[in-house]
């Protein structure tokens, strides 16, 4: 009963969907405003009738309802509260509704917060999100839809994969969720400027929170992924250039590059329509990674044909988006001239484009990257595998090239960089790099990537921290205060320029510890009886005994070893080889300690019967670096958008 | 090999206290080969894992195939050769380079390179009609601008 009144009201909001539409289109004829209001009813309305809809999903989940096929399918009677819960966004029915929610909320959210100050774009804004909106409650009510009834009802359900079961599996699909559908916003405000003509930057001003919000939350579902992947599929990576970690990686990278670009047209009303492009291509991005992840077509073309109807849909909707996007910006292009002025080439307006071309160029490169055994498939008939070699290969000059644009881009002026400037702000970061390079190779360490990572790192690096030396010896001899103080004082006079500055202060650390984590791993697989014990660097590890464990629907072989260092037991790690009772699929559960930055990482794949386990130790130097680079990351963001607002905004 | 193996771990047995008297294993010269040599194949079932990181039963017969085909005195060329021929390049866990491959290899560079040239040769369709070169001296100041900012410096 709870999932037929969740049912009805998914298909009442399909219909409230085009009530937005057509509302909107009524207010623009007839010019009336009543038509806006009820188009904002229509969305409000459309947002409270999803929420019914999830809940019901959730309820029939939390019941173990498995008289619901989509239940069935994805839960068992056994499976921990925690998981229930996340186990609605395990299939691709459920999270294609998770997806319209979360587009509600923030559709929602934006016509109200918008409403008072924005009342021209509004019959706009809701038209396209309703658009958006249409598409995918179709696909819910017509082809995938969550509330299916299974008949005869089954005693028990098939399990959520196991992989699945993770804590972090309650918080990564949404967060990137969030991220993908926060950049509908900025699209839609793009989108309306372009159907009204009001062509000028309100609407970026307008978005400029919203864009920040939606990259904060898709970077860090990507980085929760990425330490998910981590520590649950236990080969000791975080990043493993799947078709699906690409697909949430595009967006990202074009997100990022329109997320810098705007700049340019706030401040110098230039690349009009160029950031039009960027976020058209973002949020489209966006949807063809939602419908890629899911929909099979990356396996392999023939899982796509297995199900042609949907497949057909998806492409269908994309098209059409993509199509309409693009049509309105050609026809509108020619309004669209910006005043250009500029003295010289070298300036920050051409940092920002190369800043544009490498990241389109890596977005290029994974969509390429992708797509390729398709095309290969498709076109010549044979099979070729396009994995992680090749991508460390093409994108590690491309990364270092961006790291380096980071540190010139915040110090070089607009329109013109004279010599005397460039001097300035750049002799010491220069020295800096070298200084590392030279401690590098002091050290020891003589790969070409981790020079060359090195050298960036300490040029830009030290570009910020000079910035923010100066500006707080500024304040403090101005205000009379100590460093830090001043620090904070230059903080506070100019927010939104520290707060971004310390992103990339993050995007650094991260760097520097996915180099070193990448680049100085070391790993050994023995296998061993207990008693036996291996060493790795100057660790060693004593497999003290191997016993059974159970979990709420697992059983597991847990082998208990003894870390020591120079006879200094340092940690206890608890590995395990996991079999779930439901689905008798196995896993393997790493077990992981902090040490210097870095991690102790150990799993045991396989245990014979006759007691020899295989161990897999690994040592991740600096690790840490690339998951604190992802807090200070995410701290800059925060700064940023909560920052107190100016009048002039 | 197995004489190395004895040695190996006598010696790092003498490193270790008496009291504990384990056994310690290692990986072996051979088990280092085989894993250089599965971190360039794929598992042919699984989402773009290579068949050292995969757990698939499939992936741990093809380690073991390179273990045997090691032992035998088969070369790491010969090993690939032996498995390209049996699955083609999807077995590579890259491309391999040569002819419509060069395509993906290449593409990123040469985007790169004809953006930044067009981004070059735009920027300076700018820089130069909307404005004169960019002067190194500042414009000189007429008499009557010149007496005023005399006249403020004065104390």
């Amino acid at each position: 009963m709870i999932i037929e009144i969740g049912h009805f009201s998914v298909v009442v909001a399909w219909v409230l969907t085009l009530l937005g539409i057509g509302s909107s289109v009524l207010a623009l004829r007839s010019r009336n405003a009543e038509w806006v209001r009820v188009g904002r009813i229509a969305v409000t309305l459309t947002f409270a009738l999803l929420f019914i809809g999830m809940a019901s999903l959730v309820y029939s989940f939390l019941m173990r309802d498995f008289s619901v096929l989509y239940v069935a399918n994805n839960s068992n009677s056994k499976l921990p509260f925690f998981y229930t819960v996340a186990a609605v966004w395990g299939g691709h029915e459920g999270s294609l509704l998770l997806w319209a929610f979360i587009l509600s909320s923030f559709s929602t959210l934006a016509v109200w917060l918008h409403w008072r100050t924005q009342p021209t774009i509004m019959p706009y804004l809701i038209a396209v999100e309703s658009a958006v909106m249409l598409g995918f409650l179709s696909l819910i009510v017509f082809l995938s839809s969550p509330f299916a009834r299974l008949v005869p009802t089954p005693l028990d359900g098939k399990d959520l994969n196991p992989l699945l079961q993770d804590p972090a599996m309650v918080m990564h699909p949404p967060m990137l969720y969030m991220g993908y559908v926060g950049f509908s916003i900025p699209f839609s405000f793009a989108m309306a400027a372009l159907f009204s003509g009001r062509l000028g930057e309100e609407w970026i001003k307008v978005t400029q929170r919203w864009t920040i919000f939606a990259w904060l939350c898709l970077t860090t579902g990507i980085l929760l992924g990425g330490y998910w992947a981590y520590y649950e599929l236990g080969w000791g990576g975080y990043w493993g250039w799947d078709p699906v970690e690409n697909a949430s990686f595009m967006p990202w990278l074009v997100g990022t590059a329109y997320l810098h670009s705007v700049l340019v047209q706030e401040k110098r009303k230039m690349f009009k329509v160029w950031n039009l492009l960027l976020i058209i291509v973002t949020f489209s991005l966006s949807l063809i990674g939602t419908f890629l992840v899911r929909s099979g077509v990356l396996t392999s073309v023939h899982t796509f044909a297995t199900d042609p109807e949907r497949g057909l849909y998806i492409l269908i909707f994309i098209t059409t988006i993509i199509g309409t996007a693009f049509g309105a910006l050609i026809i509108q292009s020619k309004h669209l001239k910006s005043q250009i002025e500029m003295d010289s080439f070298i300036s920050r307006e051409s940092v920002f484009l190369f800043n544009n071309l490498f990241f389109l160029v890596a977005a290029a490169t994974v969509f390429l990257g992708t797509l390729y055994p398709l095309m290969v498939e498709t076109f010549q008939g044979g099979k070729v595998t396009v994995g992680p070699p090749y991508y460390n290969a093409v994108f590690m000059p491309i990364a270092l090239g961006l790291l380096f644009l980071m540190g010139i881009g915040p110090y070089i002026p607009w329109r013109k960089a004279s010599a005397s400037n460039i001097k300035k702000h750049f002799l010491i970061p220069t020295i800096a790099g070298v200084v590392t390079v030279v401690l590098l190779l002091i050290s020891g360490i003589y790969s070409l990537y981790a020079l060359a990572g090195g050298f960036v790192v300490g040029f830009s690096g030290s570009a910020i921290l000079v910035d923010f030396g100066k500006i707080s010896q500024l304040y403090a001899n101005r205000e009379q205060v100590n460093l830090f103080k001043g620090f904070l004082k230059a903080f506070s006079a100019n927010q939104r320029r520290y707060s971004s500055l310390i992103t990339h202060i993050g995007v650094l650390v991260l760097v520097v510890g996915i180099i070193a984590s990448t680049i100085y791993q070391t790993e050994k697989v023995v296998s061993m009886k207990v008693g036996d014990s291996f060493s790795i660097e100057n660790y060693e590890m004593k497999l003290l005994n191997i016993h059974q464990v159970e979990g709420t629907n697992w059983k597991a072989q847990e082998g208990v070893f003894e870390v020591t260092r120079d006879d200094e037991v340092i940690t206890k790690l608890r590995p395990q080889k996991r079999v779930y009772n439901a689905s008798q699929s196995p896993t393997t559960e790493s077990a992981i300690h902090a040490i210097n930055m870095g991690h102790i990482f150990l799993t045991m794949p396989d245990v014979s019967p006759e007691g020899v386990a295989v161990a897999r130790g690994v040592i991740n130097p600096l690790i840490l670096w690339v998951w604190g680079g992802g807090g200070i990351m995410g701290l800059g963001v925060l700064l940023n958008i909560f920052r107190p607002r100016r009048r002039e905004e | 090999m197995i004489s190395r193996y004895i040695l190996l771990c006598l010696l790092i047995s003498l490193a270790l206290p008496w009291h504990v008297c384990a056994e310690v294993v290692d990986e072996t010269e051979l088990d280092i080969q085989v894993r250089e040599i599965s971190k360039t194949l794929r598992c042919t079932v699984c989402q773009t894992e290579n068949i050292w990181e995969s757990g698939a039963p499939l992936a741990v017969q093809m380690r073991g195939a390179i273990r045997e085909r090691l032992t035998l005195g088969h070369s790491p060329e010969e090993i690939h050769a032996y498995f390209l021929s049996r699955y083609g390049d999807y077995i590579l866990m890259q491309p391999p380079k040569h002819g419509a491959n060069w395509l993906i290899w290449l593409a990123p560079f040469v985007l790169l390179l004809v953006g930044g040239f067009f981004i070059y040769s735009e920027v300076r369709q700018w820089v130069k009609p909307t404005s004169p070169q960019p002067q190194d001296q500042p414009p000189p100041l007429d008499l009557e601008a010149r007496k005023k900012i005399e006249r403020e410096l004065q104390p």
